[in-house]
């Protein structure tokens, strides 16, 4: 007998991405105390085929369509006490044209009825770029829920950044996947009345419709990272590409970033190929830094081989472009270049500086965007700690 | 050189290319008269610009009348509908399953920006009068409540049949100072639901008498054939709504008609269906034949394809089967499986068969004589119930704009001087009242008064006569003794030029207006004294009127929900408690006492008030400083001898609701709910008394 918490994880055709699918199933090993059951409506065949390895439960919706002027009068009463400025109802205005008189096409979906249901989560659409059937599902799916006062969890494949919020302040907590849409409905002017999360980017790349290869290969690699080495959720990851050409120019870096008053866990990559004389590369980088190593909330050495252990930083810093900076830029991961002898630049998300000037808002600003993001597992455990506090 | 419309501004709202086949008529005839015209379209995802360019109408987007200052009001506005939404989506699955939820969303933004842009439109425009198809979207709904703001007159027009569900026409008339219907039938559907008969005018429909001449004049029926080709084929006109026949249903018919060569088949699909949804049925039809065929989809006139017709039939009741018969084209209406669930169909009317596709084609098969089944003379009456008149519709509403213009500028009357002084000894009271039609009532009218003035102060009676001489009639009024005046006039003097013909030569300090058939109870003029006596010299005091079997006709009067006058606790018993309570409200009818001297500040009745006199009255006294200037008495009461008000006279409701455009506003639902009384406890005590009455 299964006696865990079940959560209702619906998705639907559009919604769902083959790196989704296997980060799905990463993100269902990492919470173990959880059921969590994929639920598809029967009618997306490609994506019951697509999300096979999830064992989703297929459902069905069953559309009705009805007209009678009981719908205009529960439709008028349900709005009541709705004005436009100037005290016009927002029911004459809207009722009888664009929520189409007494006209309803309510979808009843046929989810199984667990008793230990505690939320359903799923995508929510936009107004630019989902479908009927596809939004019909959705608020089926929102209303069944709601009748059984079950929780509902949005998330962010398509961008929020719009000036249409309804569905967002229509559930109780909505997930985004990129900074812009976090701080908009966070801000006062969106209003959005339940708890907005944001995703890590290494999670936030593999909830969304494209999904970069160096992210869907580093599927699981940042938490294996966040584990092992135990790093703090309020510790800046801060990954430094080495390389034995620009040793001293590094060891400047690294000692300025040591002097900095934060909490860092610095990466540091070294090659088999950077070793020089009878030293390894990393012997190079520890002689070279002995006295600022320490200073470090904690650090570790990659092998640089590994791009995917990048996955894990918040940002980049570096002497010159390099290989790393440009796989970081790819990746839509910060880096700031420090490098006096060419012009201040900025390409896509790597700054280019000529003094150490940029270093604190650089790290400011990482710091900044890090406090808004949760793990996809934090969000879960916090909304399960919310209902069962 | 008529000079009225010179300097004039006119607005519309126009959406769909249908809604200028009404409206630009009567625009153009405006124009062509001095005004100035503005078409004004709204934000849809079916372009309302695209009807303006290819109509080569100029216009202007609702949006351009919003700024980076509106900004912050249009976020507010969304908000405000954001939060009513994601209220009522969890309250009931009513709203979240009557449209996409994210098009609603998409809707309440526009709908935010265009409330504010109609606003700004109207203040910055300052249009003379706005005109539209309807107000049942959210366009003519807004441009009609900002129009109301700022006291501008609203004109609706409604299109032809309404063969949708009653329900479907709420509120059509709330803001719209008036809405013209093509003929009574229309007008009677509307208010059969909640619509105020006396905001529906049937003018008859703008267009199609013209449309009819042109196609005559034109020969558009030789040349339409010519061009498609069917010289010397019977060709059949087959009318889709917004959704298709379904073609399983239909394709045997489609085929018969690319087997027989003498036949041909015209479809038209209504603009409103959707390319993808015409293409989809299309393409059902096997090419070889859908060469045969002729698929329209918008891009010819209508009423040329039914000119070159021979029978018109529909897939279900639209407007467009009406303009077939008035064309003169028989009419088919298709019986399908799915069964029509029509409030109004043509086969019911009288004036189309209904028949299968099989039957239609086994009809055709046999030559069948369609232009006989149906009685010429039914289909007259039905034109005519449903066209009023073809000819001259536009006249009649440019007739009804101006009147509406000049009304609602109307200044306040100015206050006019009495030409003769009160006397040495003037009475407390002037009783003015009409003579009514009804002999047997006038005489008990007369009774009460009589009867119930008794030993409350001096009084006189003015008589205002504007009905003509009958035997009966002479006889009372030969009969009247005491201090009784009458001032004789012609049968055209409406009640409001009567009575203040009969102030004009009233010596009481106290003006005490009856309205016809009002007749008042024991101790009026007593509880009239205490009132007077107790409140400001400058209001006027009105009381309750019942009916014969005492039911409430009048008990203030409120405006409802469609900002129309209706009265407080109508049809209730008079002893009903709430009913009961001495209270001031913005108008009162059937009865007036106004101090002599208040009444000449006011300017008297206007002229053009006739039956809406008292409310026009006290609307006027509202505008003045005096606090609380209308005020109802309940102990002064009265009974409607003939037990209902006289139906309205047209010309007297358009001055009523331009002149007060801007003043009426729903107060009703507040009056009651400050009574602490809810719509379902009111309908049930009604339901209560109704039973008490029919169980007497």
């Amino acid at each position: 007998m299964d006696n865990r918490p079940v959560v209702y994880w619906i998705l639907q055709e559009n919604q769902l991405t083959p790196a989704m699918v296997d980060y799905l199933k990463f993100f269902v090993q990492q919470i173990p105390n959880l059921n969590i059951q994929f639920c598809i409506p029967s009618m997306w065949q490609n994506t019951l085929e697509m999300g096979a390895d999830l064992n989703p439960i297929p459902f069905d919706g069953i559309l009705h369509n009805e007209e009678s002027y009981d719908w205009v009068c529960r439709k008028r009463d349900a709005l009541e006490g709705t004005q436009l400025p100037g005290g016009l109802d927002a029911w004459r205005v809207l009722l009888l044209d664009d929520m189409n008189g007494g006209v309803v096409h309510p979808v009843v979906p046929k989810l199984p009825d667990h008793p230990n249901v505690k939320f359903i989560i799923l995508q929510l659409p936009i107004p630019l770029g989902s479908t009927a059937n596809e939004e019909r599902m959705f608020y089926a799916s929102v209303h069944w829920a709601h009748l059984r006062k079950i929780p509902v969890i949005g998330y962010e494949l398509l961008p929020f950044d719009t000036k249409w919020t309804l569905l967002q302040a229509l559930v109780d907590g909505v997930i985004t996947n990129n900074e812009t849409s976090y701080d908009w409905l966070t801000s006062p002017m969106a209003a959005i009345p339940g708890k907005v999360w944001c995703l890590p980017r290494y999670e936030a790349q593999l909830m969304c419709p494209m999904t970069p290869p160096f992210w869907q290969k580093g599927i699981g690699v940042p938490h294996h990272f966040i584990r092992q080495a135990n790093i703090p959720d309020d510790a800046l990851n801060i990954y430094i590409p080495h390389n034995v050409a620009m040793s001293h120019e590094l060891m400047i870096m690294i000692r300025r970033l040591a002097r900095v008053d934060r909490k860092i866990h610095l990466m540091i990559s070294v090659g088999k190929d950077q070793g020089r004389g009878t030293h390894t590369h990393q012997e190079i980088v520890e002689t070279l830094n002995r006295e600022d190593l320490g200073k470090f909330f904690s650090y570790a050495f990659h092998d640089i081989q590994n791009g995917l252990d990048m996955s894990l930083a918040d940002g980049i810093l570096a002497c010159s472009s390099c290989y790393a900076t440009f796989l970081a830029n790819q990746s839509s991961i910060p880096s700031l270049i420090i490098d006096p002898d060419i012009m201040p630049s900025q390409r896509g998300y790597s700054q280019t500086a000529n003094s150490y000037d940029a270093l604190e808002p650089f790290l400011d600003q990482l710091a900044a965007a890090k406090k808004k993001t949760s793990r996809m597992d934090q969000i879960f455990t916090e909304v399960l700690n919310a209902l069962n506090p | 050189m008529d000079t009225f419309f010179k300097g004039k501004k006119i607005a519309a709202y126009i959406a769909l290319k249908h809604h200028t086949r009404f409206i630009v008529p009567i625009m153009e005839k405006l124009e062509s008269l001095g005004a100035e015209v503005i078409y004004i379209v709204g934000a849809a995802e079916r372009s309302q610009e695209i009807t303006a360019i290819e109509t080569r109408i100029p216009y202007r987007h609702v949006y351009d009348y919003t700024s980076e200052q509106d900004q912050p009001e249009v976020h507010m506005a969304y908000m405000a509908l954001r939060q009513g939404f994601v209220k009522g989506i969890k309250k009931d699955v009513a709203i979240g399953s009557s449209a996409l939820i994210t098009v609603q969303d998409k809707n309440l933004h526009a709908t935010a920006r265009e409330h504010i842009g109609f606003r700004n439109f109207i203040a910055k425009e300052k249009p003379d009068l706005c005109l539209a198809l309807h107000e049942v979207n959210r366009w003519g709904k807004m441009m009609a409540f900002w129009a109301k703001k700022f006291n501008i007159p609203f004109f609706t027009l409604q299109e032809g049949l309404t063969n949708a569900a009653n329900f479907l026409f709420i509120g059509h008339v709330q803001y719209s100072t008036t809405t013209l219907v093509w003929g009574e039938k229309t007008r009677q559907k509307l208010i059969g639901f909640e619509a105020p008969a006396d905001k529906v005018i049937p003018v008859g429909n703008t267009h199609i008498a013209t449309e009819i001449q042109s196609l005559e004049k034109k020969n558009t029926r030789d040349k339409m054939r010519h061009a498609l080709k069917c010289k010397k084929q019977f060709v059949v006109l087959l009318l889709f709504s917004a959704t298709p026949a379904p073609i399983e249903e239909v394709k045997d018919l489609i085929e018969f008609f690319a087997q027989n060569h003498q036949f041909k088949l015209i479809i038209k699909f209504h603009p409103v269906a959707t390319q993808p949804t015409v293409e989809g049925w299309s393409n059902h039809i096997p090419e070889p034949i859908r060469k045969k065929l002729l698929l329209i989809h918008g891009q010819e006139s209508t009423y040329d394809l039914m000119a070159a017709s021979d029978l018109c039939v529909l897939s279900e009741p639209s407007t467009t089967g009406l303009e077939a018969l008035a064309i003169g084209k028989p009419l088919v209406q298709l019986k399908l499986i799915k069964p029509d669930q029509y409030p109004y169909d043509f086969v019911k009317a009288g004036v189309a068969l209904h028949l299968t596709p099989t039957e239609l084609k086994e009809h055709l098969a046999s030559e069948f004589d369609f232009s006989s089944p149906t009685e010429q003379r039914i289909r007259e009456e039905f034109i005519r119930d449903e066209l009023t008149d073809t000819q001259g519709a536009a006249d009649r509403i440019i007739a009804h704009i101006r009147s509406a213009i000049a009304w609602n500028q109307t200044p306040t009357p100015p206050a006019f001087a009495y030409e003769h002084s009160q006397g040495e000894a003037p009475p407390r009271w002037s009783v003015i009242l009409p003579v009514a039609s009804d002999p047997q009532l006038f005489l008990h009218q007369l009774e009460s008064v009589s009867v119930h003035s008794e030993g409350q102060g001096d009084y006189e009676v003015i008589l205002v006569n504007s009905q003509p001489p009958s035997p009966a009639l002479q006889e009372i009024l030969a009969s009247l003794e005491g201090d009784v005046s009458i001032v004789n006039l012609s049968p055209e003097t409406s009640l409001s030029q009567a009575l203040n013909a009969g102030a004009k030569i009233s010596r009481g300090d106290q003006l005490l207006f009856l309205g016809p058939d009002v007749a008042p109870h024991a101790q009026w003029l007593h509880h009239l004294a205490l009132a007077a006596d107790a409140g400001s010299h400058d209001r006027i005091i009105g009381g309750m009127v019942m009916s014969p079997n005492k039911n409430i006709l009048h008990a203030g009067m409120n405006v409802d929900a469609n900002n129309t006058p209706a009265s407080a606790y109508i049809h209730l018993d008079d002893k009903f408690p709430q009913a009961q309570k001495p209270r001031p409200f913005q108008m009162l009818d059937y009865f007036a006492a106004v101090p002599r001297e208040f009444f000449a500040r006011l300017g008297g009745f206007h002229p053009q008030a006739g039956a809406y006199a008292f409310m026009d009255l006290c609307l006027t006294a509202g505008l003045t400083d005096t606090i609380h200037p209308v005020f109802y008495i309940p102990e002064i009461r009265f009974t409607l001898l003939s037990g209902e008000k006289a139906p309205e006279h047209r010309d007297e409701s358009l001055y009523f609701y331009s002149r007060w455009q801007g003043q009426l506003w729903e107060n009703e639902a507040q009056f009651y709910a400050n009574d602490e009384i809810s719509p379902l406890q009111l309908d049930a005590a009604r339901m209560t008394r109704a039973m008490e009455l029919v169980n007497r």
